[in-house]
């Protein structure tokens, strides 16, 4: 169950939510994709919305149909790491768009990217 | 689907009515014991050949009690009279009405069936009322009137077998065109509005005024018999029988046509 | 084909129109949401539909068709309130429906029953607000009707039921059919809808796919709601 995001539309984030779950390994290319119904019911939302979600998938070359018996994941060389890079980039470039948005210039972006990694490695040794 | 919707109104019927059949056998099961006990401790044998000699305080507690016993069974006869009334009512603007007026069939069929279970209602708590009070003749009379009552019974059906099945028959027919003009005046009513405060005044005025337009037809019709027919022992004019179930059907469609057309919730 | 098609419809009671000019066309195999709070005209529009009331102005069809009782044969209602008798069993709710509505599929039912925890020994009388609320929607879902109204099922019940509710409209759904669904808890149901139309005061007012309407306006529907029924 993932909780959505308010205004961004729901197919959308699923398909981030099953690309994520591609680059964290939960998912493997030339595993099946639970069917639409299993997915609508898991995630409480309209079935159709999961058609789309598939569709946007298959568009991106993440996923491929086989007809009749269901959905796979892509096993394409490089496509973890190409998911991962755009995954990436999409999430930095919102971190930075914000960061702009509340003033900051580019040092003082890679000054606090910086003091957070570090914190976070303090934290690391702590432990 | 006429005799699914039949099935489905008794099963209504049945599950309304169980409690009170059962409540009534048991009250009157036990007045029937006091009495017959009571008679029994003051050495009398027929309760229905008390003489001048006996106290006067036991002949009125007789009374009250057997008085008490045809009250009640008179009670279970006009039960159906009332319950169906009350389910119509409830039918057309209780909490049940949705699942009612959801079923997919024409409102005539639905009415039919209300009205066929009625009818069976009516016979089986009128045949369980007339047998009580058999019962209770045969019980405190010491079986004294066993044998006439049933050699009376069986010449009644074997001396006229057609005219016995159209006694009935008629007797049913009589029932079913008043219930059917008592649900036509509940939907009226309840075209007007839910609200009962509002709506009994409406059906009773309803009811008086069809009541007085039927006969009035009846009465008219009756002058212009075309042809007599009999059947045994009575005799019918053409034109009323015609006009008699003509309306019926009339009645049941216009029924009908209110709960499908007219009534709002 | 279009499922469910209303031409100006309006419903006045005495001298106040509760409805008026509503024109609502829905598709077939999707879920739609007709939203708005309490006393905006929600149940007026789905009694219209259905054919408890008739309509005072413009018309309303379902499969092309007038409403009759040939059309209820088509549509499957679930009302905001209880309809069923005390002394039913939930198993004899279902051969009640099973006996009068072709469309019902037993087995749905029964594997519906199994998953909101509902036994077919229990009786009507001894089952809590939300178990109603759940055989109700359970008997509602079964069948292979063309349109499925759904009148608040979401009205009353606890979180957890609710989650179950929604699970069930989404397992049921098929795409020969077309679900109509009424409330007033958007957050609850915006995600299982493919449209919305929200309804202020016998008016529908804003009217939209769910996508379209979240990423033009960046909002959830639940703050698009909050925003335009703000007295």
């Amino acid at each position: 169950m993932i909780k959505f995001n308010e205004s961004s539309p729901i197919y959308l984030q699923i398909v981030e939510k099953i690309k994520a779950d591609i680059v964290a390994g939960k998912l493997k290319g030339g595993h099946k994709l639970p069917s639409v119904r299993d997915v609508a019911e898991s995630f409480r939302v309209n079935p159709n919305t999961v058609q789309r979600v598939f569709m946007e998938l298959e568009r991106e070359g993440v996923a491929y149909p086989q007809r009749g018996i269901g959905t796979f994941i892509s096993e394409e060389a490089g496509l973890v790491e190409k998911l991962r890079d755009t995954q990436a980039q999409k999430y930095t470039g919102r971190y930075v768009a914000q960061m702009q948005e509340l003033g900051m210039g580019k040092d003082e972006i890679l000054e606090n990217v910086r003091k957070v990694l570090e914190g976070n490695e303090n934290d690391d040794t702590q432990d | 689907m006429l005799g699914r919707l039949i099935t489905y109104e008794l099963r209504k019927k049945w599950k309304a009515s169980r409690y009170v059949l059962l409540g009534y056998a048991a009250v009157q099961m036990l007045l029937l014991m006091i009495i017959r006990v009571f008679l029994w401790n003051e050495g009398i044998i027929d309760g229905f050949e008390i003489n001048s000699e006996t106290q006067a305080n036991f002949n009125a507690s007789f009374g009250l009690l057997t008085l008490l016993f045809f009250a009640i069974s008179f009670m279970l006869g006009a039960y159906p009279f009332l319950e169906s009334m009350y389910r119509f009512e409830r039918d057309l603007s209780g909490k049940q009405a949705y699942l009612e007026l959801m079923l997919p069939a024409a409102a005539w069929q639905k009415v039919l069936s209300k009205l066929a279970a009625t009818l069976v209602s009516l016979v089986v708590c009128g045949t369980l009322s007339l047998l009580s009070m058999f019962i209770f003749l045969m019980v405190n009379s010491n079986f004294r009137y066993f044998f006439e009552f049933f050699d009376m019974v069986l010449q009644m059906v074997v001396s006229s077998p057609a005219g016995f099945i159209a006694a009935i028959t008629l007797t049913l027919f009589g029932f079913a065109c008043l219930y059917i003009l008592i649900f036509l005046c509940i939907a009226v009513a309840k075209s007007f509005t839910h609200k009962n405060s509002i709506a009994v005044p409406i059906g009773i005025m309803a009811f008086i005024l069809m009541t007085v337009l039927i006969s009035t037809l009846e009465s008219q019709t009756a002058k212009f018999p075309i042809y007599i027919f009999r059947f045994a022992d009575l005799s019918f004019a053409l034109s009323t029988a015609v006009m008699t179930i003509v309306l019926f059907a009339l009645l049941l469609m216009a029924t009908g046509w209110l709960m499908e057309k007219k009534i709002e919730h | 084909m279009m499922i469910l098609k209303t031409d100006k419809v309006g419903k006045k009671y005495l001298n106040k129109w509760a409805l008026s000019n509503v024109d609502i066309s829905l598709e077939q195999g999707k879920i739609i949401g007709l939203l708005g709070p309490n006393g905006s005209g929600k149940t007026t529009f789905l009694k219209l539909v259905i054919g408890m009331i008739r309509p005072s102005s413009g018309s309303v069809t379902v499969c092309g068709m007038e409403i009759g009782y040939k059309a209820k044969e088509m549509i499957s209602f679930l009302p905001d309130s209880e309809f069923l008798y005390n002394w039913m069993t939930i198993r004899e709710a279902g051969d009640t429906y099973a006996a009068f509505f072709k469309d019902f599929d037993m087995a749905r039912f029964n594997e519906l029953l199994q998953f909101m925890a509902l036994t077919p020994d229990m009786k009507f009388k001894g089952l809590s607000k939300g178990m109603k609320e759940k055989l109700a929607i359970a008997l509602t879902l079964s069948r292979n009707a063309r349109l499925i109204v759904l009148d608040e099922p979401l009205n009353g019940v606890d979180p957890v039921a609710r989650e179950q509710i929604l699970g069930a409209i989404v397992k049921s759904f098929s795409h020969e059919s077309t679900i109509l669904v009424t409330s007033h808890l958007i957050n609850e149901v915006e995600n299982i809808l493919d449209e919305a139309y929200f309804l202020k005061e016998g008016k529908i007012v804003l009217h939209g796919s769910t996508d379209d309407l979240r990423s033009e306006r960046n909002k959830s529907l639940d703050e698009l709601y909050r925003e335009v029924f703000a007295c």
